[in-house]
């Protein structure tokens, strides 16, 4: 039995390391979370003739060791921190060999660290393609590792490399950046602190404390003070200047390289970056990948519905008529099916978005965005989570971590859950039906369909609104630094896409699922369960009623629907939503909808089922069932009044409402794990709520004057 | 002549001289650009901003007024 080897992959972005790690591990891959983040852990094993044994954990793309975003400083945390349960034992430093010179940056900070690495060419089939020369031996000489060649593309040298993992390699230490001597001194004194022997760690602590463990950013920079040490950006340029210098000198190369002749990727970019058809062509894009969602997820979309009442049906029917019966069908299942039924959406979403950026077009819509969302105090990186909330704020909010700037991500975060998610649709939907004629104007567009379309137009331009306040509530006027590269177009490489789409999806079930199943479980208690015995005295009156109906199905049906309507007035919910209904009253809602509004909190869709258990209307979550819901809804007044509870005016404001309002605790809780605090959620929560309820309440009292 | 890389016009060559401030030096260094490189100024996002250089094995988009901070020579 051989011990089992650590091994990491790191490299530059779209260095192909992915597909490197997908080769390697085949099927045989697990994707967490790093402690403490969000970030995709991917982690594998992989198994050697020899029966060698080792466990590949694929970090995040990095450039340097001096990380930009969230993503990198995993890759740079785990690589400093030799205690750090994935700090491996073995490096690939996986290199685009068609830009070496910057990889190879990332290298020798590696090899410097004194992990033992081997350096993977990939893309060996375009260096000769492209005329490139490498010679393989003076790399190895000079940078004292083993160098092998693969193409990950086309599935080549991977042979070559595990003969590579065969040997043992050892540690090269060395030090292609030699730290200046007027440093040792204040080197020493972090060395005694952080209890470390190297002096290249050390340096790496001083100079960016913030990812160095047991590095205290204060004590850091008073050490740096009192040695006169100025800007560490400063020192940490010349530490690649000089790295730089002597990566020239390897690759013996010019600087000045002839001119490579014009491109495909620069043929595409004249017209996907032009000042017109860019923009045309970044919003037919937008336009096809949301028709497609739309239609192509309705029909899984179906089939989890059904599969899902069935299987609830059945369970219903062949278990005991016991509370635990319930709690079983209607908090843990029911919430289940909550989660699962946004699963189509979101996997075609980041279907989508995996092959905009593994093409390399996604970067070409941040470029011609940038300048358009800056006012804002957006990013041009912010596009990909606002258009990503389109389908669900929860990944789409961990997508913001890509945006450097620290405040331009922030506005990010706190506006995603204003665009229109999907788990509004079905609330929009059945109030469109209510007030909307199913007409069509100028006999091509819907009435009904236009409505929804100015729904998420008005949840962008809020989004839009809201950024621009933040912008100035944070007193944000230095613009963030946007310096990014435009990687080459090439075909999507469909394995990872497929990956990231299967990895996007189970991290949302993962993420939101459990707290909406946990919210299910809480909102099904407080439904279930009423103070004393005023449940008891439901169930002997409607015993007594029941047994009276005689025989005939429907009846009894909708007499127990009757009964459930009341039970849950009696309920937690029901007393917590008369007890808002006073303040709600102003937005023309009633203590019915105050109870739909509470148990919105586990997800937005809840409000459709939680109304249609108020109306006691059978919910079969499909268009009758809305039908039916509708007209219940119609009938409902108040009864002091007997006027109709129901209006246009009450049905948009409660639109207004759901397109405002925080109601999902998911989005809260993954805002608290992106900004490590609970500050920033809880300012979501109070803004988005005060924002959905003075909406509300202008347009309630203006139409309901007018009319 | 030098002048500021914002000062470029589409199509215009140049070769990067220095970069005047270190977080602007430092993100173009991270992305493998070196002072001494040849570039040519491809797009312009409309305004002016942000634009795109083409160098050797990259190509590199920065905001214009992280632009202002890099000193290039006009070659051709």
């Amino acid at each position: 039995m051989s011990e089992t080897l650590k091994i990491a992959l790191v490299g530059n972005p779209n260095c192909g390391k992915t597909s490197l790690f997908n080769i390697l591990t085949g099927l045989n891959q697990k994707v967490g979370n790093f402690p403490g983040v969000t970030v995709d852990r991917k982690s594998g094993s992989l198994k050697l003739k020899s029966g060698k044994k080792f466990r590949v954990v694929d970090l995040p793309g990095t450039y340097s060791l001096y990380p930009r975003s969230e993503d990198e400083e995993i890759t740079t945390k785990v690589l400093r921190n030799p205690n750090h349960e994935d700090h491996p034992d073995l490096v690939l430093v996986v290199a685009d060999a068609t830009n070496l010179k910057r990889s190879l940056l990332l290298c020798t900070q590696t090899i410097d660290l004194g992990i033992p690495g081997i350096l993977v060419l990939n893309m060996a089939d375009l260096v000769d393609k492209m005329g490139l020369q490498i010679d393989d031996q003076r790399l190895e000489n000079e940078l004292k590792i083993p160098v092998v060649r693969i193409s990950a593309l086309k599935d080549d040298g991977i042979g070559a490399l595990k003969e590579a993992l065969e040997k043992t390699v050892h540690p090269t230490k060395q030090d292609f950046f030699s730290i200046p001597q007027g440093f040792l001194p204040a080197l020493e004194e972090v060395k005694k602190g952080l209890k470390i022997s190297d002096d290249y760690l050390a340096f790496q602590a001083l100079m960016d404390p913030d990812n160095s463990e047991g590095a205290d950013p204060v004590q850091m920079e008073n050490i740096r003070t009192k040695a006169g040490i100025g800007d560490p950006k400063e020192l940490l340029a010349n530490e690649f200047t000089v790295r730089y210098d002597r990566i020239q000198q390897i690759l013996d190369s010019n600087l000045s390289s002839e001119e490579p002749k014009e491109s495909f990727t620069e043929k595409l970019d004249k017209i996907l970056l032009h000042k017109v058809w860019g923009y045309v062509i970044f919003v037919g894009i937008l336009a096809i990948v949301f028709q497609s969602i739309f239609a192509w997820a309705s029909y899984p979309m179906d089939w989890i519905d059904a599969g899902f009442s069935a299987v609830g049906d059945w369970l219903g029917s062949v278990l005991p008529d016991h509370f635990l019966t319930d709690l079983l069908i209607n908090g843990v299942w029911a919430g289940l099916g909550g989660i699962v039924i946004f699963i189509p959406q979101i996997a075609f979403l980041f279907l989508f978005i995996a092959i905009l950026e593994d093409s390399g077009y996604m970067s070409r819509a941040v470029f011609l965005m940038d300048r358009i969302m800056r006012p804002f105090g957006f990013s041009g990186k912010s596009v990909i989570p606002l258009i990503g909330g389109m389908a669900c704020a929860v990944p789409s909010i961990m997508m913001a971590r890509n945006i450097p700037n620290k405040t331009e991500r922030l506005i990010t975060i706190l506006v995603t859950p204003l665009m229109s998610c999907s788990a509004r649709i079905p609330v929009y939907t059945l109030l469109i039906g209510m007030f909307v004629p199913d007409e069509s104007i100028l006999g091509v567009f819907n009435l009904q369909g236009l409505v929804m379309l100015a729904m998420y137009l008005l949840g962008f331009l809020m989004t839009l609104v809201v950024a621009w306040v933040m912008k100035l509530a944070l007193k944000y006027k230095h613009e963030g630094m946007f310096i990014t590269e435009l990687p080459i177009y090439r075909m999507p490489r469909w394995k990872n896409v497929g990956m990231t789409m299967l990895n996007k999806s189970k991290t949302f079930v993962w993420e939101a699922g459990k707290v909406i199943l946990v919210i299910s479980i809480i909102l099904w208690v407080m439904a279930s369960f009423a103070p004393g015995n005023a449940h008891e005295l439901i169930d002997e009156k409607y015993t007594a009623e029941l047994s009276a109906a005689g025989t005939a199905d429907e009846q009894k049906e909708a007499l127990e629907r009757q009964m459930a309507s009341e039970k849950l007035k009696a309920s937690y919910a029901g007393i917590v939503g008369s007890f808002i209904e006073p303040a709600i009253k102003p937005l023309g809602f009633d203590w019915k909808i105050g109870i739909s509004l509470i148990t919105s909190f586990a997800a937005r869709e809840v409000f459709v089922g939680t109304m249609a258990t108020l109306y006691s209307v059978e919910d079969t979550g499909d268009e009758s069932g809305f039908v039916s819901l509708r007209q219940s809804m119609f009938r409902e007044t108040y009864p002091d009044t007997g006027k109709p509870v129901y209006t246009t005016a009450v049905a948009i404001s409660l639109m207004i409402f759901y397109a405002f309002a925080m109601q999902c605790m998911s989005t809260l809780a993954i805002v608290r794990r992106e900004t490590a605090s609970w500050k920033w959620p809880m300012v979501m929560l109070v803004y988005m709520t005060a924002l959905a309820y003075f909406s509300s309440l202008l347009v309630y009292q203006v139409l309901s004057n007018i009319s | 002549m030098k002048k500021k890389l914002s000062e470029f016009r589409i199509g215009e060559k140049g070769r990067i001289l220095e970069i005047n401030e270190n977080e602007v030096q430092l993100a173009m260094l991270t992305l493998g650009v070196i002072p001494g490189e040849s570039f040519k100024l491809t797009v312009k996002a409309p305004f002016g901003d942000p634009i795109a250089i083409q160098l050797a094995g990259t190509k590199v988009a920065l905001r214009k007024s992280q632009a202002q901070h890099i000193l290039a020579e006009v070659t051709e």
